[in-house]
């Protein structure tokens, strides 16, 4: 299926705060209770509409583990976008989110887009980390800020999709150079890259519904 | 100076003692130096800014390696010259000197690899990391050592020394982190010898090295840069380094393909020329990264390069457009079949049997709708510029990629042959172009078993498939023999009288057949109808023991239609004989296969009278045990192993090809139960066993698994209870304080109880003193009144005397009350004090039994420790 850009994410956060189920949520919409640990990093693409663009979104789903942090650090700097996720019932994953960003900030291209996701809202019940909290991290570090669910989907397909918003306006603000696919951005096959800050001109024409990758 | 040298210890050089004892042993008897001088190698000094010369501890690991006997002195005359130059390395401050060292240190690395690689290590780091900005002085340091790092002598593989080399280099800290630093220059020298000393590094400690790349932020992703590099001499360097940097570590080549390193060399292979051995190198890389890496191959997918990689293959194929002439007439340079060959590879890999069945599936269909299975068929049927290998290879490819699809396997049935020469009323369809090569004798080997394969996997779960070639067997009206048939063309291999044929053409029939019960009752049909001379039995007595893969299946089917008294004749006598020729290990499988079939027949027999007879006849010709035993030793020999490895035939020679991979799966699956007839509720050691025991084993790692897992969440919980328990070691410290407290106020108590007992014995003196004066005043009144008594006229005197005597007793007296007096305080003062310090024992004492409550209670809790123990011992 041909598409106007191509975004690459990357998720990140702690060991257990539902990344994968993310990203399962995302591309197959589907909820898997038990899931193995990431090893390494997992792959998955979904193409979403933005602005009448096709856009295709390949997210890279990295291991939380400690142990694998210096090969997923090496991802860092491939990505337009990245999901930082901690998990609303457990304090910690939030505590460890400065190192995280941290991590990020250093590896990343500077106008990566970080999306800050509080997971697992469905359980109210074992809340240890106020939604205000994340709000006030969210804003003293300049983040976007969203909770999520990925047992029930709620605002997991929001999440994804406002960060590649968030992209689409970098690029039309030409803060992303999209020539250099370093940056975690592609133009489609279609593209004239003659062009490359005036995507707006540029028709997609006779794509069906975004849905659905492969 | 020389810290590594204590870790390198080499277990077999030219001596047999480790370089490290070597050490120790010439170290002493080394300190006087006796052979360098300055004046030897006068023609190289040139200033005389030289430091003293110490002695270099390698040196005698340099006489080891080269010493014995035999050794001449030229060796260690090199050695001690490479001393010099390092010395001056590391010791001359003008930099025209210093260089001039280096080139000669680089002029020696080839001829004195171990004493240049290791004597300079240090000087070497040094100038890698503080002096990056000398360009010259980095390029000739990265170069020589990439040369220490290979050998002149290509005809071994095994290059122990440059392994050793590479060790030590990898053995310092930071010496990637340089390395890579070295490549992020742009200086062309540096970056060539760095990508270049790389690679050697690559080749002889991969994993290491890959290792620490990967612990390099973005090392990866600056490596892949390089590709980008106009200055052609290092794009190839680097594509060079990337072949080993690719290598079997899947989580570096997830990086790499992250990256894009796809794209990337896809972009080099479109610029350079056909024959470019460049391409050859990309396409390996590209074959490295997606071999058994399912998410490589996996995004190689997304992003759409499987049809890119079709038009690269057209591109070879056909020619670029715009230059046709030089096409068709000259042979294909050698470089261009063995580039289409990898690019072939790299198509297989994505559909390889290797891979998870989705993943291939997937890729089957993007092959079918790129075209690119045209493609392959288009080479498959037009021969046309191609040599035998890459015909080979796309025969290969085709079967893997239409093996177990439907689609591409109708497909591939649909194309044919184009033959407008011919003149025949229809074209040959691609089914028939491949029996007919693989009953061809003359053409190679390795194409009949690769269009063999073709074949099979055509047929690989395509019901639909072996149908209509049995049809073709079925006698059909008004249908003459002209034309040729898949399944004409089947019996024809079948009854022929070359073995590999017949091998081939009973494999065929038996896919045909399998899983497929209802059409072995039809092929029956064909066996009593068609063909007199062809039933199983005849093609047993036939041929050599290659047939017996084949002949054990149609009786297999519907064996009650086939057994004669004769057939089992034949069986019977040729399981206790020998079975002909061939080694031990064929006859042991042919007897295997032989009571197969009896065993099968015996199953399938339904008429019970004839099963009573024909146990009856087993049991009096052969013996039940004789038969048991030749099944199950079909699973002990070596062609059993061979063939149950893989799919793809995997022979070498025609005399190889024994049995087939799901003929062995077929005897597994049967083997239980055929064995269950002869011995009902007996025991059976036979292949399923194996399954057993490996299910067994499967279950063992489960309930360790599961062990592991509660042993780990033990082990948390115990280390949060040390994390308590420390918490508990503050209170333990109180508890310690105060016993110390308690100990001195035990002293406190003791001090006053002697005290005490010094306050009773001076209140007893005081006592005593008391009596005393009163009887000295009674002896006073008495005395008084004696002398008043006797001098009655001196009363006067008496009384005076007696007033004066009075005077001093009553100071007397007053001394001892003022004594008294401050006794009775000091008692009080005493009393007081022990008062207080009653009661301050009181509190210790209470303090104490607090604390000696807690301190049970801890006591009381010895599982804690006993964790934590268990935990410390596991």
């Amino acid at each position: 299926m041909s598409y106007a850009y191509l975004f690459k994410y990357i998720i990140i956060g702690d060991t257990g705060v539902g990344k994968s189920c993310l990203l399962l949520q995302f591309t197959d919409k589907r909820f898997q209770p038990v899931h193995d640990l990431t090893i390494g990093v997992e792959f998955g693409a979904r193409m979403v509409t933005i602005d009448d663009k096709q856009i295709k979104l390949q997210i890279w789903d990295t291991a939380g583990q400690e142990s694998f942090r210096s090969i997923t650090r090496s991802y860092y700097r491939g990505a337009a976008g990245a999901l930082l996720v901690y998990d609303i019932t457990r304090r910690d994953t939030f505590n460890h989110l400065t190192s995280w960003l941290e991590d990020a900030r250093q590896h990343s291209n500077s106008n990566m887009v970080i999306m800050l996701i509080g997971n697992k809202s469905d359980l109210e019940a074992r809340r240890e980390v106020k939604r205000e909290e994340g709000e006030a991290f969210a804003r003293e570090h300049g983040l976007v800020f969203m909770e999520t669910s990925a047992k029930t989907a709620n605002g997991v397909e929001a999440a994804f999709i406002d960060t590649a918003k968030e992209i689409y306006r970098k690029i039309q603000e030409g803060v992303f150079d999209i020539n250099n696919e370093a940056n975690g951005i592609k133009l489609g096959p279609q593209h004239s890259p003659s062009s490359p800050n005036s995507p707006g001109g540029n028709a997609t024409g006779g794509l069906g519904g975004g849905s659905g990758c492969c | 100076m020389y810290s590594s040298s204590s870790s390198f210890s080499v277990k077999s050089f030219s001596s047999d003692t480790t370089i490290h004892n070597a050490f120790r042993q010439k170290t002493p008897s080394k300190s006087p130096r006796h052979s360098i001088t300055p004046k030897r190698h006068g023609k190289y000094v040139k200033g005389s800014k030289r430091a003293p010369l110490q002695t270099h501890p390698t040196m005698a690991l340099f006489r080891t390696f080269f010493g014995g006997p035999s050794n001449d002195r030229e060796e260690e005359n090199g050695a001690e010259l490479v001393e010099t130059f390092v010395e001056r390395v590391e010791t001359c401050s003008a930099p025209e000197d210093r260089r001039d060292a280096l080139r000669a240190l680089r002029s020696l690395a080839k001829k004195y690899r171990l004493a240049v690689g290791t004597m300079g290590l240090n000087a070497y780091l040094d100038i890698l990391e503080k002096d990056r900005m000398n360009t010259e002085a980095m390029t000739l340091v990265l170069d020589t050592m990439s040369a220490v790092l290979s050998t002149e002598d290509e005809s071994s593989e095994e290059d122990e020394l440059g392994e050793r080399l590479a060790e030590i280099m990898l053995k310092r800290a930071g010496f990637i982190a340089s390395v890579l630093a070295a490549i992020d220059q742009f200086d062309f020298g540096v970056r060539r010898t760095g990508v270049q000393l790389l690679t050697s590094l690559l080749r002889h400690r991969g994993p290491e090295v890959q290792t620490a790349v990967m612990n390099q932020p973005m090392g990866v992703s600056k490596l892949v840069d390089i590709v980008h590099d106009n200055r052609e001499i290092i794009r190839n360097e680097a594509i060079l380094m990337l072949c080993e940097l690719s290598r079997s570590n899947s989580q570096i080549q997830q990086l790499l393909a992250y990256d894009n390193l796809f794209a990337v060399l896809l972009d080099v292979i479109e610029t350079e020329p056909l024959d470019s051995i460049v391409i050859e190198d990309c396409l390996f890389v590209i074959l490295n990264l997606l071999r058994k890496n399912a998410m490589n191959q996996q995004l190689f997918r997304e992003n759409n390069l499987i049809s890119r990689l079709g038009l690269i293959l057209h591109t070879f194929l056909y020619g670029h457009e715009d230059q046709e002439e030089e096409m068709d007439t000259a042979e294909w340079a050698k470089q261009r079949t063995a580039n289409v060959i990898f690019l072939l590879q790299i198509i297989r890999a994505l559909v390889s049997t290797e891979n998870t069945s989705q993943n291939v599936h997937a890729a089957q269909k993007v092959l079918y709708q790129s075209k690119i299975l045209a493609e392959l068929c288009r080479i498959l049927l037009s021969e046309v510029g191609s040599s035998v290998e890459i015909l080979t290879e796309s025969v290969i490819v085709v079967a893997e990629a239409i093996r177990g699809n439907y689609t591409n396997q109708e497909y591939f049935a649909n194309t044919a042959l184009a033959a407008p020469e011919n003149n025949s009323q229809q074209p040959r369809s691609s089914l028939l172009v491949l029996l007919i090569s693989m009953t061809t004798e003359k053409q190679p080997f390795k194409l009949r078993c690769a269009v063999f394969y073709c074949f099979l996997s055509y047929l690989f779960d395509n019901e639909f498939g072996k149908t209509k070639i049995i049809e073709t067997l079925l006698p059909q009206s008004g249908q003459k023999e002209e034309s040729f048939t898949t399944g004409g063309l089947i019996c024809q291999a079948v009854s022929s009288s070359e073995a590999l044929q017949v091998w081939f053409g009973s494999t065929v029939l038996l896919h045909c057949l399998y899983q497929v019960d209802h059409l072995s009752e039809q092929l029956l049909r064909v066996q009593l109808t068609v063909a007199n001379g062809e039933p199983a039995l005849s093609l047993i007595s036939h041929v050599s023991q290659l047939v017996v893969s084949m002949g054990n299946r149609r009786p297999q089917m519907r064996a009650g239609l086939l057994i004669k008294e004769e057939n089992l004749q034949y069986l019977t006598t040729n399981i206790v004989d020998e079975c002909g020729e061939g080694s031990e290990s064929e006859q042991q499988a042919l007897r295997g296969l032989l009571a197969f079939v009896l065993l099968a027949c015996l199953k399938n027999l339904e008429d019970k009278d004839a099963r009573t007879s024909m146990e009856a006849l087993i049991e009096r010709r052969v013996g039940k045990e004789v038969v048991l035993s030749a099944l199950e030793g079909l699973s002990r020999t070596e062609q059993f192993v061979k063939a149950a490895q893989k799919p793809q035939p995997i022979a070498k020679l025609g005399q190889e090809l024994f049995l087939d991979f799901y003929f062995v799966k077929l005897f597994k699956s049967l083997e239980g139960t055929l064995i269950k007839q002869l011995r009902p509720n007996g025991d059976f050691n036979g292949t399923t066993n194996n399954d057993s025991i490996i299910q067994s084993f499967k279950e063992l790692i489960k309930r360790q698994d599961e062990e592991i897992a509660i042993l780990k969440a033990d082990a948390k919980r115990t280390n949060l209870e040390v994390e308590k328990l420390k918490n508990n070691e503050k209170y333990e410290k109180e508890v310690e304080d105060l016993r110390e407290k308690l100990e001195k106020n035990c002293g406190i108590h003791v001090q006053v109880e002697t005290l005490n007992s010094q306050l009773a014995e001076a209140q007893r003196l005081t006592q005593q003193w008391f009596a005393e004066a009163e009887r000295y005043k009674q002896w006073a009144a008495q005395w008084q009144n004696y002398q008043l008594g006797q001098l009655p006229n001196g009363a006067e005197v008496g009384i005076g005397q007696l007033q004066q005597q009075i005077g001093e007793l009553e100071q007397q007296l007053g001394f001892g009350y003022q004594a008294f007096e401050q006794q009775s305080q000091t008692i009080l003062y005493y009393t007081t004090e022990n008062a207080q310090l009653k009661e301050s024992l009181q509190k210790t004492e209470n303090l104490l039994a607090e604390a000696n409550r807690k301190l049970e209670e801890q006591s009381q809790k010895p599982t804690f420790k006993w964790c934590h123990r268990k935990w410390k011992t596991c």
